[in-house]
């Protein structure tokens, strides 16, 4: 790679940052594997930083190489093995909103991770239901199939959570 | 969407607020090292297995592919392979036709290329075989599923996903390969299988030469060839010779690509030379990766190696033997 390319590719990626750990945060709760999930992702953009970067939407391109690293990486069954016997920090809650993050991430953890993707791709990102098969390669009709059957198991999970929500409140 | 729907749809949303998590431990300059790695990989393999390799070779945690991992030593020891001698045949099938093959000791590769396709750049499908005695760790786990057997021993799916499918099946009664197929084609699995079905191990093994040599003092002391890459059955212009360098053999497939390495190849159209070394067209990159054009019959020489070897002095002293080329390229 030139110079030149390799110095857009670092501004790129620099900006992004943040956003992209941010969707592979909400993809996957564990914040090391969130950073090996980016960290795979960015070395696989520099790889294709030529094509990438004449892509109509390099934002999707990027998404989609995230969200595909998530869900390769999530079918290994080694990826459930836990990497550190350290116990994982969270951050104290503090009031109802950080209380409801919390408890619908851990409710979202327990979903599949491909439904789990497209709750997260839909709803946090507002993808189309198009963009979103386009992303996953799949065809739209499993998007929306995946759509009902994972909000019908975020429902289950939160179940008996539902009482710590205002849901007024979340639907103001 | 019915309305309880749209409740836990909203409630997602409440993610959008979550603050920011440090990115402290991603490191763009490792992104861009592993990168670099991984496409002159790609130059010299033609494709081999890039898709596979990148997620390890770029996570400092083992997030490991079925290619990749590690095979696991059972009693009784193994029965290595032969460095310089090509152990199994493999030909046409699943749309998937050869082009390179990677022997080592405790495991050979045969890289194959999509019929259907003049450029063969797309990664398409790994074959991996392991010496008799070894395993890989996808076959120690529950599989996915399992598949009819071939010739009477057994076959799984080890991974089944978007764009890829690894079986993993015995091809002797002590003895286990890999199939890994990158292609969008539905059928994947199937495909793979039909490469298993292909390969067979030779009675006595192929042997192999080389039509290059390289200094063995560029190379670090008690180094010796552990790996010999060789074109096989339609390189087309994937045309690589290559030995790795290392004082131990490698015990998993991931370190064709991490090892000191010299050879030579037939370059691409967009490798295009950058530079000159002692007067001589040359592409360098990032230090690491070194090719110096013109060294005969339109091959370039090449040598991969981190400091404190020197990639460029490797690739220049490269030099072109003639004849029927040597099982001895270090000098």
């Amino acid at each position: 790679m030139r110079g030149q390319d390799e110095q857009q590719y670092v501004d790129y990626v620099t900006a992004r940052l943040p956003e992209l750990r941010r969707l592979a945060g909400s993809l996957c709760k564990d914040r090391d594997r969130a950073d090996d999930i980016v960290q795979s992702a960015i070395t696989k953009l520099y790889v294709h930083w030529h094509k990438a970067r004449s892509a109509d939407n390099l934002d999707a391109y990027v998404r989609t190489i995230v969200v595909r690293t998530f869900l390769n990486e999530r079918r290994l069954r080694w990826s459930k093995v836990k990497l550190t016997d350290e116990p994982i920090e969270r951050p104290a809650p503090r009031g109802r909103e950080v209380e409801t993050r919390l408890v619908v991430a851990e409710a979202l953890d327990r979903i599949p991770p491909k439904v789990r993707t497209v709750l997260v791709l839909r709803f946090l990102y507002d993808l189309s239901v198009r963009e979103v098969a386009t992303t996953l390669g799949c065809p739209e009709n499993t998007v929306k199939s995946h759509t009902a059957r994972g909000l019908t198991l975020l429902r289950r999970q939160l179940g008996s959570n539902l009482a710590a929500f205002d849901r007024k409140e979340q639907r103001a | 969407m019915n309305q309880q729907h749209e409740d836990y749809a909203g409630l997602l949303k409440a993610l959008r607020d979550a603050p920011d998590e440090s990115t402290e431990s991603i490191s763009i300059d490792r992104a861009i090292h592993d990168g670099r790695r991984t496409v002159r990989r790609r130059r010299v393999l033609g494709g081999l297995a890039v898709v596979a390799v990148v997620g390890v070779a770029s996570t400092a945690r083992p997030i490991l592919n079925a290619f990749q991992e590690p095979p696991v030593a059972g009693p009784p020891p193994y029965e290595p392979f032969e460095i310089w001698g090509r152990e199994f045949d493999g030909g046409t099938a699943g749309g998937f036709q050869p082009y390179q093959y990677v022997t080592g000791r405790r495991f050979q590769i045969i890289a194959l290329a999509r019929t259907d396709r003049a450029d063969p750049t797309d990664p398409s499908a790994v074959a991996t075989l392991y010496a008799p005695g070894l395993q890989p760790a996808v076959a120690v786990g529950p599989a996915i599923r399992t598949l009819e057997p071939i010739e009477g021993r057994p076959v799984h799916v080890v991974i089944e996903d978007t764009g890829a499918a690894t079986i993993t099946w015995k091809y002797a009664d002590d003895a286990w390969g890999t199939v890994a197929v990158y292609t969008d084609q539905t059928d994947r699995v199937a495909r793979a299988r039909h490469v298993a079905e292909s390969i067979h191990r030779r009675k006595s093994p192929a042997p192999l030469k080389v039509p290059f040599t390289v200094p063995r003092r560029l190379f670090a002391p008690d180094s010796d060839v552990v790996l010999v890459r060789v074109p096989y059955v339609r390189p087309g212009k994937y045309v690589t010779y290559e030995v790795a360098v290392a004082d131990s053999h490698p015990s998993d497939p991931t370190q064709v690509s991490r090892l000191p390495a010299a050879g030579i190849n037939k370059p691409l159209p967009d490798e295009k030379p950058n530079t000159k070394i002692d007067g001589r067209q040359a592409l360098v990159d990032g230090g690491l990766n070194a090719m110096i054009f013109g060294v005969g019959s339109g091959f370039a020489g090449h040598a991969m190696a981190d400091s404190p070897l020197d990639a460029k002095a490797i690739a220049a002293a490269v030099t072109l033997t003639g004849g029927q080329g040597t099982d001895h390229p270090l000098r």
